[in-house]
């Protein structure tokens, strides 16, 4: 339960503070419901990875779409990942910031605690 | 322990966060800071804009007096209905920069020499150059001229302003891409940097010369050789104007001064700009039209980049509309139409560059001799910013001629002559008022008022209207030199080596109505040796403007489909007349089967350079490899004295008394050269195998950044640099226009790319296509917003 509720609380947090904060704010925003939610160990971790995966790579993949796959594609020729490709790549990057972000604020609530 | 893991936690999370919002540099590559780019929040994503995704509807425009209304066409294209000319531009700077806002920086930073503040070390010596040439002179000065002017100074601000309101607004998910990736911010726009964007094309369009090859060259070969050579004017050249009559002005002619030896020894590249930037303009009389109507058309050779140099766009208020092509940071469009009238340019070169040798006094150099008088140099002190580097400076010493680009500070020759640089691009120009008064211009005498202020980049501008004329002139601020003077480096002691004043308006080679049914122009010799005053320039064109003349000669009706296939026409004119000469010359009897096969594939070859076809490049290797056989003795030379040109080659190869000449003065065998060059192009032809002239020519539109993931490569484009098509590598037509002059006039367009310079938008390159096709936009010529949104276009209002 507190896995599932610290992966659906930190996208959100993490989408509402990205509107006006940069990207930092995605690890913030997982370290404080790590810290909140506490879900423990590697769970913490998980849910952060899956939190920041679906949040970058679902909001990359949204825009990707709607436009045709005319940027990413460039910028994959551009950085030669077109085997992985851009929205992979996000997501990947989301998750590693969510992911340590979330684990971090679930050691920090384990040691104060 | 657990404390101290989830505080080595806690460092490691703020360390990879920073290391992401940090810009690096791998192995000379920059690297954007990750975070930011990658986010689908703040980075790239955000300029990823959906294909058929909605415009924005309302913007706030402070400092209007109305509201202004911009329809978008489907094309992407802009027409914006304005209650006056202030809301007008203000809008205009506004939209332009919505489509093309990095490109306004980054050509602005590279016309005052400031890309090394975005890219480094890398880009200092063409900084350097920049303001040693005196760019931000010329700039600053028509800047100044233009803000005291009571009609351009408060449009120039209004443009600024719009600009800068759209900057102001940008948080850095909304900045161009180029900035994300390069990692910078766009600078506040000012009328200077207009008049620095003006001044990038005044660089382009005039800023070559071969003055100091010239004088190494005449020097080495003696003044008889060298003329063989190097002809001002060679027999069979067509100028744009030709003398029809007595010229109806008494000429302010100078005396030369006697002859002066500059001696050699000077730097050898002296910084200029594609000498091939050129063009195509003619307009046809109604008399020789089907419809009676006069036609215009006009295409522009310049480099082909993304984004393009023109954005095409319709500009309206209760007074005037126009519609046409404008480059970023000017006021209207400069390549147009509107209810009366049409008018396009191309370049008319002219030599506006020249060279002074300095003597200076003394080891400190900062005095010079001029008019038997030490003269004390100014000091113009330039600071270059590098990125990722310490700040240098510069001291430019700026005598009464110019701005010394060569001396023991720059140019790498600390023991070679010192040069001072004097260029029309270092005076004021007032050529944005002539743009402002074309875009309104109802007949052919307000088209001559308006080019009263056209001074640079001198330019043919060709003219119709509905009335029924058809004009070109010559258009430019040219010093009025005495004969000769220029083409060699000058004495920069003496007076009689300065400029003495400019040729009078009134006394510009002009052509109205002219018998023969079409005025055209190619960048060619602008004038005969029957107008008074001495024309040179080192490089003028010699193939496109007859194969213009030659078709626009024939008896016929002209229609709009003949001018859009005249502008595509890939003949390539010096192809045939150097075929012409070439071939005959050839022993045949050593050939082998492949050898004569290729011989009688060239003899009937129509001489159609096709993109698909391997004649031109059979062509171009064998022409080549004469040309650089034929000349060897001259770039082998110590100092390298310059090739003669490609018309006057082909002159030499077909006259035996100019080939015996050259052969004994240069011990050569021509005949043998150009046999040896047709064994070496069949040689280069075995060794790489068969080649289409699209292969070699590489057709391309390439990024102004050079990233290749933003440019487009080999494009099925036909015809060549001699050809109207002329299509040369990532140079070629930078927009193609041809006007019908009925009324209201029709017209249609081509873009090598689109209106938009986001390669996150589907308008990036969406017309390119059409481009190297015949398929031409036909312009939405549009009365009022409203009939936009009748045509199903987006509505875009600007509220004050």
């Amino acid at each position: 339960m507190r896995f599932v509720a610290a992966l659906i609380l930190t996208s959100m947090l993490a989408w509402a503070l990205g509107l006006f904060l940069p990207f930092w704010s995605l690890s913030l925003s997982a370290m404080v419901i790590g810290f909140l939610v506490h879900p423990g160990g590697w769970k913490a971790l998980l849910a952060g990875l899956l939190a920041g995966a679906l949040l970058w790579g679902g909001l990359a993949w949204r825009i990707d779409v709607s436009n045709a796959h005319i940027l990413s594609g460039r910028l994959e020729e551009l950085f030669g990942v077109g085997v992985i490709g851009m929205a992979w790549i996000t997501a990947a990057l989301g998750a590693l910031l969510a992911g340590l972000g979330l684990l971090l604020g679930d050691r920090i609530r384990h040691a104060v605690s | 322990m657990r404390l101290l893991a989830t505080a080595f936690l806690l460092l490691f999370l703020v360390a990879f966060n920073a290391l992401l919002n940090t810009r690096l540099v791998l192995d000379g590559t920059p690297v954007p800071p990750l975070g930011s780019f990658l986010s689908p929040q703040e980075g790239f994503w955000c300029n990823a804009e959906a294909v058929d995704g909605p415009r924005i509807t309302e913007v706030k425009l402070r400092g209007l007096s109305a509201p202004v209304q911009v329809a978008w066409d489907e094309s992407g294209v802009p027409h914006l209905f304005a209650r006056n000319d202030s809301d007008l531009y203000r809008a205009q700077g506004y939209v332009v920069a919505q489509l093309r806002l990095w490109q306004l920086d980054f050509i602005a930073r590279a016309a005052a020499g400031r890309i090394s503040e975005v890219i480094g070390e890398q880009a200092l010596e063409f900084d350097r150059a920049q303001r040693r040439k005196g760019m931000g002179i010329g700039a600053e000065a028509s800047a100044e001229a233009l803000a005291t002017d009571p009609l351009m100074g408060p449009l120039l601000k209004a443009y600024a302003d719009g600009v800068n309101q759209y900057i102001d607004a940008l948080h850095y998910r909304d900045l161009p891409l180029e900035f994300k990736l390069l990692s910078y911010r766009p600078e506040a726009w000012s009328p200077l940097r207009s008049t620095l964007i003006q001044q990038y094309m005044v660089e382009n369009l005039s800023g070559s010369d071969r003055d100091v090859e010239d004088t190494h060259a005449r020097a080495v070969l003696g003044p008889k050789l060298f003329d063989l050579l190097f002809p001002e004017r060679p027999p069979g050249v067509v100028p744009t104007v030709p003398t029809d009559s007595i010229w109806p002005f008494i000429p302010e002619l100078i005396a030369p001064p006697p002859d002066y030896d500059p001696g050699t020894g000077f730097v050898i590249d002296t910084h200029g700009s594609d000498p091939a930037n050129g063009s195509n303009n003619w307009s046809v009389h109604g008399s020789r039209t089907a419809s009676g109507n006069a036609l215009l058309a006009n295409d522009t050779h310049l480099g082909l980049n993304f984004p393009p140099i023109w954005i095409p766009m319709q500009l309206s208020t209760p007074d005037h509309r126009v519609f046409g092509f404008t480059i970023p940071g000017a006021c209207g469009v400069v390549i147009g139409h509107n209810d009366h009238a049409a008018f396009g340019v191309t370049n008319a070169p002219r030599d506006t560059r020249d060279w002074y040798r300095i003597t200076w006094q003394g080891e400190r150099r900062n005095s010079y001799l001029y008019n038997e008088e030490w003269l004390p140099v100014e000091y113009r002190v330039e600071t270059y910013k590098v990125r990722g580097g310490k700040s240098v400076t510069d001291s430019i010493r700026i005598t009464l001629h110019g701005p010394v680009m060569y001396d023991e500070h720059f140019g790498n020759v600390p023991e070679r002559a010192h040069l001072a640089l004097r260029w029309m691009g270092h005076e004021v120009s007032m050529s944005q008022k002539a743009l402002y008064l074309m875009n309104r211009v109802k007949d052919h005498a307000g088209y001559v008022e308006a080019l009263r202020y056209f001074d640079a980049p001198a330019q043919n501008w060709v003219f119709a209207s509905t009335a029924g004329d058809i004009a070109m002139r010559v258009q430019g601020r040219y010093p009025n030199k005495w004969k000769g003077q220029g083409r060699f480096v000058l004495d920069g002691t003496d007076p009689a080596h300065r400029w003495q004043g400019f040729i009078p308006h009134e006394h510009i080679a002009t052509q109205v109505n002219p018998a023969r049914g079409f005025v055209s122009s190619a960048n060619q010799h602008s004038v005969d040796e029957n107008y008074p005053y001495w024309f040179f320039n080192w490089h003028l064109e010699h193939y496109r403007n007859r194969s213009v003349n030659n078709a626009l000669s024939t008896e016929r009706h002209w229609n709009v489909d003949d001018m859009k296939e005249l502008q595509h026409s890939a003949y390539d004119l010096k192809a045939a007349e150097g075929l012409d000469v070439m071939l005959p010359m050839l022993d045949t009897l050593p050939f082998d089967s492949m050898a004569l096969a290729t011989y009688h594939a060239l003899a009937s070859w129509d001489r159609l350079a096709r993109h698909d076809g391997e004649e031109e490049v059979l062509f171009q290797l064998w022409f080549d490899s004469v040309r650089a056989e034929l000349w060897k003795p001259l770039q082998e030379h110590p100092i390298p004295l310059g090739d003669p040109t490609h018309y006057n080659t082909i002159r030499i190869l077909a006259d035996s008394a100019l080939r015996n000449t050259v052969e004994l003065a240069l011990d050569i065998d021509v005949q043998s050269i150009v046999q040896r060059g047709f064994i070496l192009m069949l040689e280069a032809r075995v060794a790489n195998g068969p080649m289409t002239w699209g292969a070699m020519n590489n057709a391309r539109v390439t990024h102004l950044a050079r990233i290749p993931a933003f440019s487009r490569e080999y494009l099925p484009v036909s015809g060549s640099g001699t050809a109207i098509n002329a299509q040369r590598g990532n140079h070629g037509p930078s927009q193609r226009f041809v006007v019908e002059l009925s009324s209201p006039p029709k017209a249609w367009y081509q873009l090598p790319g689109g209106l938009s310079g986001n390669p996150g938008s589907v308008h990036y390159d969406d017309l390119l296509p059409e481009w190297h096709s015949m398929t031409y936009r036909e312009v939405h010529f549009l009365r009022t917003a409203r009939e936009g949104a009748d045509k199903g276009f987006t509505i875009t209002t600007f509220d004050p």
